[in-house]
């Protein structure tokens, strides 16, 4: 399967030193909770403390050939969106944090429910909001507002979000 | 799914349309993640 195969090229890069971690979030975390959704690519978050860090695999996915399609860069024929963390700190906490699984025997992570809702609290697209009331009932609201409350902030006033879609359930 | 070409109250209708919803979502969701990653692969292929 072509998501096995990403998933093992991406095992590889970490024991080959190109990149420290990585966890899936996005269209196919929220499959991973709820059922299978629309999506166009595979949204995968990458631990980088630096933009050095992001740049070994930056120098890796041009050395390697990969066609890149706008944002996406095309691995087995999947649009792979990669997230650095040298983005934003959210990013690295939820990828030191996401869920290990395995698909088809092979070990990956998937972002923990609670840090999938803040990562589509900070999209806040039409998507977003349409997935997060159904997750909302799975996830610890506890460590959800605690995490709400380390990276909200006036750009993104993720409480404020949050609020706002606990009022339409 | 079939009951409700059958049905002609439009109430009736959209309240076995929601009950058959809501069983279609759970039965997707108890799914594998693996089997999942295919369906959603299918619509990448046909974007």
């Amino acid at each position: 399967m072509m998501e096995e195969r990403v998933i093992r090229r991406l095992n590889r890069l970490i024991k080959t030193g190109v990149i420290k971690d990585y966890a899936i979030g996005g269209a196919h975390a929220v499959a991973y909770y709820l059922e299978p959704v629309k999506t166009l690519d595979v949204d995968i978050f990458i631990f980088a403390k630096s933009d050095q860090d992001f740049y070994v695999l930056r120098t890796y996915i041009k050395k390697s050939g990969f066609k890149i399609r706008g944002t996406h860069v095309i691995m087995d024929d999947i649009p792979v969106h990669f997230l650095p963390g040298s983005l934003h700190p959210f990013i690295n906490e939820a990828v030191r944090r996401a869920k290990k699984i395995k698909v088809g025997g092979l070990p990956t992570k998937v972002l923990a429910l609670e840090y999938l809702i803040v990562s589509l609290l900070m999209a806040f697209r039409l998507k977003d909001k349409m997935v997060i009331p159904d997750l909302l009932e799975r996830a610890d609201m506890e460590k959800l507002k605690t995490i709400i409350e380390r990276f909200c902030d006036e750009e993104t006033p993720l409480d404020q979000r949050l609020q706002r879609i606990l009022e339409h359930i | 799914m079939k009951r409700l070409l059958w049905i002609k109250d439009y109430k009736e209708f959209w309240n076995i349309f929601n009950q058959e919803r809501i069983k279609e979502r759970k039965k997707l969701r108890s799914l594998s993640f693996r089997k999942k990653l295919e369906m959603m692969r299918i619509k990448i292929k046909t974007r």
